[in-house]
């Protein structure tokens, strides 16, 4: 059993190391641990099948492809002339503008990168032109995108409730998320206000009423996309999964019908754009299920369990452990891989210190976000970076006083659980 | 120079196969999406529920994802960790490239050859709401399968774009831009 467990673990991380794709690094480690233990080779296929066969596995497609259809059509620009009425009178205005347009534009993609690919393309142009350094236009834009993250509706929810085996009702984890992303949004506010009242940034002129009402409208149709899924799924009226369909039809009417600052032939061109994306989170999905299958059979979850709890039985020193492990992969790994393979290990050790599923959802989402703006592997770190024209390691530098925020909320979410509990079990009982 | 026009034409069938996937995998994709908020609709406006609905679906979503997987090979876009192989000299990383081709295409070998058995059990069982049969749904794996294999074979051969021609193209282009800036 031991030996399997080392061919199992170790041709994984070596293929990981040599590069190989993740999906396939899960995929053949898997194989190989079939072939030593002499199981029919038919249980692995078998099992990457019924890793996709699940209804709510079908939320995440859809959720992507409404999130990029709203990304595409003009929902930034909206969003930040919103946000720009309500909180660009303060100093600093365009950074304010900046974390309110991510907490809103959170609401309609989960995504952090599509966040910063859309919303940093238009404040960090912008920022820089109003006399704002480099350096801190793009610090508070990526991590700000964190939020979408954290702030429903969020595909990488739907993943962490998949990897842990499905039994975590999504409703609650996406109003768990709420609190928490609103909360990370204010600490980013008050860091970034902080600083711009250092370096003396301006503020925004005020719109006029008759604008300010046109420019509301407008952006409420965009955010009616997030009032339908999350109200949906809360009250029971559909499904994760119908209301991500339900909100990708709402989207594509919107941006196409209403909005209409794209022709319908990019239509296309967004659904190619996806399908990359898809392709390669799909493909985890599949081969991540087996490993996890695989690991569960050699009860891998239960030796690390262990293993941790005869290092330490404080649960405070269990749960700063899993949250270093947790930010220390994510600087290495990219967030949708990870969520399925840690969630499996390390939901039971969380549990067994008397953690609530649906805290750690958050805090794993929250730890594993810091993870996309540190190097050497950060995607939306790289992204804001591109945008901005600015050295990596210039900003990774830079970032120091927001990563001490991302960190302290990351503990804060650890070992407040009322944060992330209050409103799930206000609303849903 | 007849080699030349062979090995170009292998790569425009592979490419025209890649091109007729990511087609198929977007109608699946908006058909999904289609019948689900359909479902929603007549559900809540003519209090009846399609009994096929969510089996179309589910297929669907196997058959996207699997063929998604055939596709995220030809063009080189699943995830890996670049950093610890970006360490090594240049002249190693062809090399590192041949290897993960290897393993891929075996990857593919197996989900070809299983997958193929697991279809010839299931071909004669039928799915409950649609009664189709539920072969529909497993030859979705050999077919990937054996486009993952081929796709690699022939990155391994070099007449496909594997990564690091990828992105040797990308470091070309960036110097080409770097010396216009410069001009």
């Amino acid at each position: 059993m031991d030996t399997a467990v080392y061919i199992l673990l170790g041709s994984f991380l070596f293929m990981l190391f040599i590069r190989i794709p993740i999906a396939f690094s899960l995929g053949i480690s898997t194989m190989f641990t079939a072939l030593y233990l002499d199981l029919s080779p038919m249980v692995v296929v078998q099992q990457m099948v019924s890793g996709i066969n699940t209804f709510s596995l079908m939320a995440i497609p859809f959720f992507i492809i409404a999130g990029e259809i709203m990304g595409q059509g003009g929902i930034s620009d909206r969003l930040i002339k919103f946000s720009n009425v309500i909180i660009g009178w303060m100093r600093g205005g365009l950074a304010m503008v900046n974390i309110l347009a991510s907490m809103f534009f959170g609401g309609i993609s989960g995504s952090s990168v599509a966040d910063v690919s859309s919303i940093g393309s238009i404040m960090i142009p912008m920022m820089e032109k109003k006399g704002y350094d480099t350096d801190y236009s793009i610090n508070v834009t990526i991590t700000s995108s964190v939020q979408g993250i954290i702030i429903p509706p969020s595909h990488n929810m739907i993943l962490y409730s998949l990897a842990a085996g499905g039994g975590i009702s999504v409703a609650k984890l996406f109003l768990g998320g709420i609190v928490p992303g609103v909360l990370l949004g204010i600490a980013l506010m008050i860091l970034s206000y902080i600083i711009a009242v250092k370096r003396g940034y301006p503020r925004e002129e005020t719109v006029s009423f008759k604008e300010a009402l046109k420019i509301t409208r407008d952006s409420l149709l965009g955010l009616l996309t997030a009032v339908i899924i999350i109200g949906g799924v809360t009250t029971g009226v559909f499904t994760a999964t119908e209301s991500a369909a339900i909100a990708s039809v709402y989207a594509f009417i919107i941006t196409f019908f209403v909005y209409r600052d794209i022709p319908i032939s990019q239509f296309v061109d967004i659904l190619r754009n996806s399908l990359s994306t898809l392709a390669m989170v799909v493909a985890i999905i599949a081969t991540s299920s087996a490993f996890a299958w695989m690991m569960s059979y050699l009860q891998v979850p239960q030796m690390i369990t262990d293993a941790l709890l005869g290092f330490s039985e404080n649960p405070i020193i269990i749960m700063l452990i899993v949250n270093l492990i947790l930010l220390f992969l994510g600087t290495i790994m990219d967030m949708a891989p990870l969520i399925l393979i840690a969630t499996p290990i390390l939901l039971p050790v969380v549990k067994s210190i008397g953690m609530d599923p649906i805290t750690f959802g958050v805090v794993m989402m929250l730890n594993l976000g810091v993870g996309l703006l540190t190097p050497p592997v950060g995607s939306t770190l790289f992204v804001g970076c591109s945008i901005g024209n600015a050295p990596i390691e210039k900003i990774a530098k830079s970032l120091m006083p927001f990563y001490f925020v991302l960190v302290i909320m990351v503990l804060l979410l650890s070992f407040v659980p009322g944060l992330t509990l209050w409103l799930p079990n206000l609303l849903t009982g | 120079m007849n080699e030349k026009n062979k090995t170009g034409k292998i790569k425009s069938v592979l490419d025209l196969s890649e091109k007729l996937i990511s087609y198929l995998a977007m109608v699946f994709l908006v058909v999904m999406i289609v019948i689900v908020s359909f479902t929603v609709m007549t559900r809540y406006l003519f209090n009846f529920t399609l009994r096929w609905s969510s089996e179309v679906a589910s297929l669907m979503m196997i058959w996207f994802g699997f063929l998604g997987m055939a596709l995220g090979v030809k063009k080189s876009v699943h995830l890996s960790i670049e950093f610890f192989m970006g360490l090594l000299p240049d002249k190693y990383q062809g090399f590192i490239y041949k290897i993960e081709n290897i393993l891929v295409g075996a990857f593919g070998w197996y989900l070809f050859k299983y997958g193929w058995t697991l279809f010839n059990r299931a071909k004669s069982t039928v799915l409950p709401a649609t009664q189709w049969s539920r072969g529909l749904l497993f030859i979705s794996l050999p077919t990937a399968g054996g486009f993952i294999l081929i796709y690699s074979f022939f990155q391994f051969i070099g007449i496909l774009e594997n990564k690091s021609s990828i992105i040797d193209q990308a470091a070309l282009e960036e110097d080409n831009e770097i010396s216009e800036e410069g001009n």
